[in-house]
Order: C-alpha cells, then sequence, then structure tokens
C-alpha cells in the first residue's frame, strides 16, 4: 500500500514523521473528479455489456427461429416494461414480492446467526450439525414446496418457509467460516488481554468473521431471492411478481412475461450491489483488505 | 523477591516418535524491573518460553511463578485491523470495564507517549510498521501490566525505525517501573537493551549461558561497548550452534 510505505520512510524520525492534516491534504485534493472518473470505469463495461445482450437478442429474434408473438424483441418488451411502471402493476407487485422477501430474509437472518453461533462456539453441535448444514446449502429450495404446501397449504407461511430454509444455511455457513478462520494471533492476543469466553467472542471473533459473514449475507440473498421466485410460481397468492409471470404465462402474453424476467433480474442485481456489495466492501474496507 | 520463576521447565510437543523435546530443564529467573534479553537461534524455544509465562502454553514439567499482570506484544502488532489506533488501545481497559471516558483520557495519555498523536482514528493498515508496533506498545501499557513479554518485536522493522523505538522503549521502560523478557535473535539489540542476557542453545532448549550486562545508560546501538558485548554473545551462541553440529 502506497501510504503505508510513505509514512514508513519517515517514521524513523519521529519529528519528522508527516501531520495527519498534511496527509489528509493530499488525499483530499481532485477527489471529485477522481470519483467520477471510478464511476465511469465502472459503468461502461455494464453499459457495453448490456448493449450486446440487447443485440444479441435483436439478432435472434430477426433471425425468425421464434415467431415474434412468442419470442417478441427488446424494442416493444421494453415499450412494455414503460406501460407496466406508468400503470403501478410492477409497483404493486415489488410492494408484495419486496415484503416477502424481507420477511424472509429477516428470519433467515435471525435464524442463521442463532444457529452459526451456536454451532461455531460447540465442537460437539458442529460434527453433529455441520455436514448437514452443508447439505442445506446444495438442497435447491424448490425441493422444499411439495413438504411446506403440505405442512403449511398454499400460504404466505410456506412461501417464508422456503425463503428461509434457502438463505439461513448460507448465512449460517458464512458465520461458522468466518469463525474458523479467524487469524490465531487474535485469540493469543485476547489470552493475553484476559479476555473472557464472552468477551472474546463478542471483540475477537465474531468482528474477525465479519467479512465471510458478508459473503454468506451475499449468498443468502442470492438463494432467498431464488426460493421466493419459485415459491411465487407454485403458490400464487395476490398479485405479486411470481403472480404476474404465472398469469402472463397463461394469456400467452410474451412481452409481459419477459418484461417481468427483467425486472426480477435488475431487483436482484440491484439488491446485491447497493445492500451488500456496499456492505462487502464496507466492511473490507474497515478491515484494511481493500484499497481506501 | 523475583518477579517471574521459572523452575526445571520442560516443554514437549507432539507424542510418541514425532516428539520434539522444545525445552529441557530450563531455569529462569527474572527480578523486580529487570530487562531480560533471551537470545538464541530459531527453534531454540524461546519464544515458548514467552508462550509460557504469559500462559498460552502449558508446559510439560516444571513449575512457573509469575508476580504480576502480563502485557505481551508479538513480531506483528497484532493490533486489531477492524478497530482505530484509538480504540486498540482502549479495548485492554474496555475488557476491564473501565468506564468510556476515562479509558477515552487514557489512551489518549498514551497516544502521546507513544509519539501518535494526530493518528488516533487511523486503522492499522494506514500507519507504518513502526507506527504499528508503538500503537500496540501503547495498547500493552493499557493493560497496566508490571511484566511486559515481548517476542521479537522490532524484528520486522528497518534499522533506522528499530533505532528510534529501542531508545523510546528504553525510556518509558525506566520510567515505569516494568520487568522485561524481551526475545530476540538480533545480539546487538540484546546488548542495547538488556540488563541481563540468557542464551539458549538449541534442540532440546537449554539455557547455555547468562550474560550480566553492566554497560552504562544511556547506550547507543553503534558504539564499541556494545559491539564487544554482541560479540561476546555471539561467540557463545556460535560455540552452541558448533556444539549442537557435533552432537
Amino acid at each position: 500500500m502506497l501510504t503505508a510505505d510513505d509514512l514508513d520512510i519517515t517514521d524513523a524520525d519521529a519529528s519528522a514523521a508527516p501531520s495527519p492534516s498534511t496527509v489528509a491534504n493530499t488525499s483530499s485534493t481532485g477527489k471529485g473528479r477522481r470519483r467520477a472518473r471510478r464511476a465511469w470505469d465502472a459503468t461502461w463495461p455494464k453499459v457495453a455489456a448490456t448493449a450486446i445482450g440487447l443485440v444479441i437478442w435483436q439478432l435472434v429474434v430477426w433471425s425468425g427461429w421464434r415467431p415474434e408473438y412468442v419470442l417478441p424483441g427488446p424494442v416493444p418488451v421494453f415499450e412494455r416494461l414503460g406501460e407496466l411502471i406508468a400503470d403501478g402493476t410492477i409497483a404493486e407487485a415489488l410492494l408484495r414480492t419486496m415484503q416477502r422477501a424481507a420477511t424472509g430474509f429477516g428470519l433467515a437472518l435471525i435464524i442463521g446467526v442463532v444457529i452459526g453461533s451456536l454451532l461455531a462456539s460447540s465442537r460437539v453441535l458442529r460434527s453433529a450439525f455441520g455436514s448437514f448444514l452443508t447439505g442445506l446449502q446444495t438442497m435447491p429450495s424448490i425441493a422444499w414446496f411439495p413438504l411446506a404446501i403440505l405442512l403449511f397449504q398454499l400460504s404466505e407461511a410456506a412461501i417464508t418457509f422456503v425463503v428461509v430454509l434457502g438463505a439461513a444455511p448460507s448465512i449460517a455457513g458464512g458465520l461458522v467460516t468466518g469463525v474458523d478462520h479467524v487469524p490465531p494471533i487474535y485469540l493469543r492476543v485476547s489470552s493475553t488481554m484476559g479476555a473472557s469466553r464472552w468477551q472474546r467472542f463478542r471483540f475477537f471473533v465474531l468482528p474477525a468473521s465479519m467479512p465471510s459473514f458478508v459473503g454468506g449475507l451475499k449468498q443468502g440473498w442470492a438463494f432467498a431471492w431464488r426460493s421466493l421466485m419459485a415459491g411465487e410460481l407454485i403458490v400464487v397468492l395476490g398479485a405479486s411478481v411470481g403472480f404476474l409471470l404465472q398469469q402472463y404465462r397463461s394469456f400467452a402474453d410474451a412481452t409481459g412475461l419477459i418484461a417481468m424476467m427483467i425486472v426480477i433480474l435488475v431487483v436482484g442485481i440491484v439488491i446485491d450491489a447497493l445492500v451488500f456489495g456496499m456492505l462487502d466492501r464496507r466492511v473490507r474496507r474497515r478491515h484494511g483488505l481493500l484499497r481506501d | 523477591m523475583s518477579t517471574i520463576e521459572l523452575t526445571d521447565l520442560t516443554k514437549r510437543f507432539g507424542t510418541g516418535d514425532a516428539a520434539v523435546l522444545a525445552l529441557d530443564g530450563v531455569d529462569v529467573t527474572v527480578q523486580h524491573g529487570e530487562f531480560v534479553c533471551v537470545v538464541g537461534a530459531s527453534g531454540c524455544g524461546k519464544s515458548t518460553i514467552l508462550n509460557i509465562i504469559a500462559g498460552l502454553d502449558e508446559p510439560t514439567s516444571g513449575t512457573v511463578r509469575i508476580d504480576g499482570r502480563i502485557a505481551m506484544m508479538f513480531q506483528e502488532s497484532a493490533l486489531l485491523p477492524w478497530l482505530t489506533v484509538q480504540s486498540n488501545i482502549e479495548l485492554p481497559m474496555r475488557l476491564d470495564g473501565v468506564p468510556r471516558r476515562e479509558r477515552r483520557d487514557r489512551a489518549r495519555d498514551l497516544v502521546a507517549t507513544v509519539g501518535l498523536t494526530g493518528f488516533e482514528s487511523k486503522r492499522p493498515h494506514q500507519l507504518s510498521g513502526g507506527m504499528r508496533q508503538r500503537a500496540a506498545l501503547a495498547r500493552a501499557f493499557a493493560q497496566d501490566a508490571e511484566i511486559l513479554l515481548m517476542d521479537e518485536p522490532f524484528g520486522a522493522l528497518d534499522a533506522m525505525t528499530r533505532d528510534v523505538l529501542h531508545e523510546e522503549l528504553a525510556e518509558l521502560v525506566r520510567s515505569r517501573h516494568l520487568t522485561v523478557v524481551f526475545v530476540t535473535h538480533n545480539v546487538r539489540e540484546a546488548a542495547r537493551l538488556s540488563d541481563r542476557i540468557v542464551v539458549m542453545s538449541s534442540r532440546p532448549g537449554r539455557v547455555a549461558a547468562t550474560i550480566d550486562n553492566d554497560l552504562p545508560h544511556p547506550r547507543r546501538i553503534d558504539t564499541p561497548e556494545v559491539g564487544a558485548l554482541a560479540a561476546t554473545i555471539s561467540n557463545r551462541l556460535g560455540r552452541e550452534v558448533v556444539a549442537h553440529a557435533h552432537r
């Protein structure tokens, strides 16, 4: 890291060490321009990739592989998407779907953290349930739906059940991995400081496992979102994103169907990037794993 | 009365054929306020002695008697990367239940003591190696310990930074009346800092010699006297290495 090296040279003579204000000054000049530059660097490849995707899509449509009422091109689909946004259909569906996502993910978070902490802190529990947790992570959540419907009928509870089962194992797994990979030096430090068992967990182990935990949250969100879409297709209750998808399919309304798929894709990406990507960067910066 | 008393200490790692005798009949006594350097080749068990004093490791046999609270410094600063310099220094006090305001004030004093004023809100990765070790020293002081254990704390630093830190450490240790056990393989460093030097032989780790260091303070690492003592230690160590090779 450049700044650390810079400081190292001057540190040999304490009186010549740079004052923090000069350090701050040099880094704040031209900050705005650099930020704009970085935003552009991050954006243009995505824009280009999207454009290429749309062109390929259009080419496939023009090739006449399928009639246009089955596979419409980008233009009618985006026109339709605009209409669905304008008349509030998507807002209403998204509201319901995101409420379910929040409930399911919130529950999964609580359950995942509790189970993860238990497994991380007890060797016996770990050897008893550890591989079970891995098994749950690889189990396709849609395989839970028949049981969920038997248990809860076609209800909100059935959807929540499957979303939780989809996300909680990843969240617990992230926490367990994080605790496993706490550098031993921190544990030694905690011992020399005379930390109690609880203090060791609270002040050393838990913060040290944050990067991995956030990774688990990211993965948990991906599973929760997939499970939720599967759930809304199977348990059709009220106007939701999955419900609209199912409805357009039964009316052979291809433009509406593809428009909804775009919504699902965009929501998944946006939540991942905005919520979990930001959390991830923040934690990694705090841990010095990312350049400032 | 002595502050640290290790009697007939033995430490064996592993079992059966793979067992390694790291320490064999080690006796070390450290008086209150004494600065003892333990020197030896790598693998001589000098870090194991520190770990046993710190309670991080159990001896296989022998007795350990410690009188006083212990703080320990490692070769890598072992500061917590997610905490600022200030919070790192406050941490031991936080574990002890010191009230927030007192914690803050004392940490601020310690930051000034080690010359890091202005860097309180930086995180460890934003500091140089020397500054990190200063912060680690301040954190060790925050434990309010009478005994400071140091495991090659300046081993990873460049010579100039190390010089400055030697001077500051010697001064701080004297003014705080600390008892120090300092592990190093750098004989000049040992001659520069110590009141007494324990020379270790390797495999199994044994105390080969104890050398008193009566050189007057203040000392500098580049004086002929320090150089001469360093040569004496080196010779003693060299004999151990040769003896070991012929064994």
